[in-house]
């Protein structure tokens, strides 16, 4: 039986989800940057790269989604048949960075946007600011890790 | 690399010299000085506090109002400064203070008259919004009477059937009427005309369907005409406005003048302001900080030879507290950036930053682990450091990672990371990340003890200063004999490793690897339960002291796991290199190598400042969290000479 459904549900499952946890940590981030934007213009950049930070949850889906697809064989031309384990195995690959890229891109938002408010006050702590949001990064980077090591561990 | 030693010292000086002492305290730059009111009581009644000059305040006023012209210049003169150039030499403007003065009054003056010209601006632009509606009305706004009638001007809510209130109007007994001026997405706009007896009536009926009086400014002038008199306004306005500017533009070469006025008054600032920490009487003044021993004796008798005072210079006692000063080569200092954002060490912290040093470098290069992005690093730093012409203490960020990214070239190469899976490197590799997972995560965590076992011998270390040889055997020696057991038996029990470097690390090979996993284990525990309740003054409680202390294992057994993130960090990013170079290959054909390019180059960008970044973050983390936590206190203060500090230019002598 060919279950390349069940990989192309995986591969949706990490896009979108952890898309949808970046898109709203983003804005969540970047709402907090627009207000101190308004306050000192000269700011933009330096809220810029602390909105940017939420984003890259999405960005690990969307490598999560490619890697799926293409050792299914749904993209180019590699790949042999995806039978029923197969298709389960992709189809839980893609969960790990779906699910934590979701929580953890919402919440990094709110990290972010602390220390947004945080440059606001003090731009001189940069260097501080950026890594309370980066912390919380770390799991979104696990989640990355362990949807790879699921694909690359499906023969 | 070391702690420098501090030795306090004091000045007593004839008032008629502080000026002069003051200021070559500050050219020197080698004493903080501390507030001296805790010696007062000591001194008895004819003492008391110094005071800072009154001039202080004015010259703060004087530094923002010059600040402030500054900025207006940088801001509309268009130049843009190089992100990386060496501070400008500082030029003293003495004599010319006033003139220089003068320039900055004459730009904020003008900034003032633009931000008028700006709110006039807007001003007008409300009146254009507020006449708007009205330009269809075509008579003058002044001629809203003639004898017999009078006209009123209102809006209508767009909900209103206007034509309906027209028609009921006309059916009352009122001698008036309604007519449409225009019309927007909120409101109809109209007048109303009447006889001057049924305006209050008319008024009134209006009233009952919404009708809002407007009265617009009095003028001999259509609407039509107020805003075309208005865009004139505006458009005479910006003129008048870039005039100033170019006013203010042209002054653009006195710059670095006033620059060097800024750093002038933040100089003189500092020197009337730092009395404030002195003690006096009638004729003398006294104060104590701290100095680097090595120059003390020096500095003393310059300045008893130089000027009317006594010097005295003493050790500091036992445990006083005083600020710490770290030396170091030029490779590790960058380092005590890293140690110092943490909290910079106290006076009973050893000066451990080289080990820091060697660490850190390990660690970021092992998360990043490729060379081209290596490569990237390395040369960016390198070109900032050129450019910037960094002296000691200074870039120290740029200088660190020049040094992370020569790791992480070096980490490329060992696990052939080029750009994620180009094969250039591919053949001198020892380790591959990506299928070697397991292997890799064994090497963190080895790591992982090593470090942990470096930072329980800096502990035995301070105990060992102290005198402390109990401390010794139960912070370190228990310790690192306690895990080496338990490790031993988790590769060879549990995960059944029976070679590799902890399965192997027994001598005793024929005895058995297990029987002697299980004996160290024992004396390390047996250590462990003997030393660690030595606080406790009942020997009952000794002894559960130490057995509750068994517990700690866990704690270390969660440390060394968190050295996993090395190769999850390292993992990550080579996987995002990897799918990036994917994605390009599957368009590199044809003309679409066009957007293989921009793909190659927009994600690995990104990815090199995630990975960089995460690296960077994460390196810190295992030395605050895993590493400082054995040993280190922290909460020292780092030393802040009284010296030449200046905003703008590099006044060091």
């Amino acid at each position: 039986m060919d279950a390349k459904w069940l990989a192309l549900i995986g591969a949706a499952l990490a896009a979108f989800l952890s898309g949808m946890g970046s898109a709203k940590g983003c804005s969540i981030a970047g709402q907090a940057a627009a207000g101190v934007t308004t306050e000192d213009p000269a700011k933009f950049g330096q809220t810029l790269v602390l909105q940017l930070l939420p984003g890259t949850q999405g960005f690990y889906g969307f490598i999560v989604a490619f890697l799926i697809l293409s050792n299914a064989g749904i993209l180019g031309t590699g790949g042999g048949d995806v039978d029923l384990v197969k298709g389960l195995a992709y189809l839980a690959a893609g969960l790990p960075i779906g699910v934590v890229g979701l929580a953890s891109g919402i919440q990094q938002g709110k990290a972010s946007a602390a220390s947004i408010s945080l440059i606001g006050k003090r731009p001189e702590e940069m260097g501080k600011a950026i890594i309370f949001p980066a912390i919380v990064e770390t799991y979104a980077i696990l989640g990355l890790l362990v949807s790879f090591l699921i694909v690359n561990g499906v023969k | 690399m070391s702690m420098v030693k501090m030795d306090k010292i004091s000045i007593l000086g004839h008032l008629s010299e502080k000026d002069n002492i003051v200021r070559a305290l500050m050219d020197k730059g080698v004493v903080q000085i501390e507030d001296a009111s805790f010696m007062k009581e000591e001194l008895g009644e004819a003492v008391e506090n110094d005071v800072a000059d009154s001039v202080v305040p004015e010259l703060d006023r004087k530094i923002d109002f010059l600040d402030q012209a500054i900025k207006t210049l940088k801001n509309n003169s268009g130049e843009k400064a190089p992100m990386f150039a060496p501070k400008r030499r500082y030029e003293s403007p003495r004599g010319r203070k006033l003139e220089i003065y003068n320039i900055a009054e004459q730009i904020n003056n003008k900034s003032k008259e633009i931000a008028s010209l700006s709110s006039e601006a807007n001003a007008v632009k409300n009146t254009i919004e507020q006449l708007k509606p009205w330009e269809k009305f075509d008579s003058p706004l002044n001629k809203m009477e003639t004898k017999g009638t009078k006209v009123m001007l209102g809006t209508f809510p767009l909900k209103q059937n206007f034509s309906e209130i027209k028609k009921q109007l006309e059916a009352e007994d009122i001698n008036a009427l309604i007519e449409e001026v225009d019309k927007d997405k909120q409101f109809t706009y109209a007048f109303l005309v009447a006889e001057k007896d049924d305006v209050e009536k008319a008024f009134d009926f209006l009233k009952g369907h919404s009708f809002t009086r407007i009265s617009l400014e009095e003028s001999d002038k259509t609407p039509k005409d107020c805003i075309e008199d208005c865009n004139q306004r505006i458009e005479n306005i910006e003129e008048e406005k870039k005039k100033i500017l170019d006013e203010i533009v042209s002054f653009k070469d006195r710059r670095e003048d006033m620059e060097n006025l800024v750093d002038s008054f933040m100089m003189e600032r500092d020197r009337r302001k730092i009395s404030e920490n002195f003690l006096k009487t009638k004729s003398v003044f006294y104060l104590t900080g701290w100095t680097p021993a090595a120059g003390a004796e020096a500095l003393k008798e310059e300045f008893t030879d130089k000027y009317q005072c006594f010097v005295e210079v003493e050790e500091p006692g036992a445990d006083e507290e005083h600020p710490v000063l770290m030396q170091n080569n030029k490779f590790v200092e960058p380092y005590e950036m890293i140690t110092n954002m943490y909290s910079p060490p106290s006076i009973k912290d050893p000066d451990f930053n080289w080990i820091l040093a060697i660490f850190f470098t390990l660690f970021y290069g092992m998360m990043m682990g490729d060379f081209g992005y290596g490569i990237i690093i390395t040369v960016g730093c390198a070109a900032a450091i050129i450019t910037s012409k960094f002296k000691r203490k200074e870039g120290n960020l740029f200088k660190l990672m020049l040094y992370c990214g020569i790791s992480t070239m070096i980490f490329g190469i060992l696990f052939g990371g080029f750009f994620g899976d180009l094969t250039l490197l591919k053949r001198f590799a020892v380790l591959d990340p990506i299928n070697e997972t397991m292997r890799f995560m064994g090497i963190s965590l080895t790591l992982g003890i090593v470090h942990v076992y470096i930072a329980l011998v800096i502990q035995g270390y301070k105990d060992l200063k102290n005198k402390d040889v109990l401390g010794f055997i139960g912070d370190t020696i228990a310790w690192i004999v306690f895990i080496w057991g338990v490790v031993v038996l988790i590769t060879t029990k549990i995960l059944h490793i029976q070679n590799g470097f902890w399965a192997e690390s027994f001598w005793g090979q024929q005895m058995g690897r297990f029987t002697l996993a299980i004996w160290i284990l024992i004396i390390g525990a047996i250590l462990v339960v003997a030393t660690n309740g030595r606080e406790k003054k009942n020997p009952f409680m000794k002894f559960f002291g130490g057995i509750s202390a068994l517990y700690g294992i866990t704690g270390y057994f969660g440390d060394v796991l968190s050295y996993s993130r090395i190769m999850a960090l390292c993992l990550s990013s080579g996987i995002v290199a990897v799918v990036m170079n994917q994605l390009a290959r599957m368009v590199w054909h044809g003309p679409l190598i066009i957007l293989g390019i921009v793909i190659i180059l927009f994600g690995h960008a990104l990815n090199l400042f995630i990975g960089a970044l995460g690296a960077y973050v994460h390196t810190c983390r295992l030395h605050y969290v895993e590493f400082f936590g054995k040993f280190y206190e922290g909460g020292g203060r780092l030393f802040t000479p009284f010296k030449r500090n200046t905003k703008y230019t590099d006044a060091e002598l």
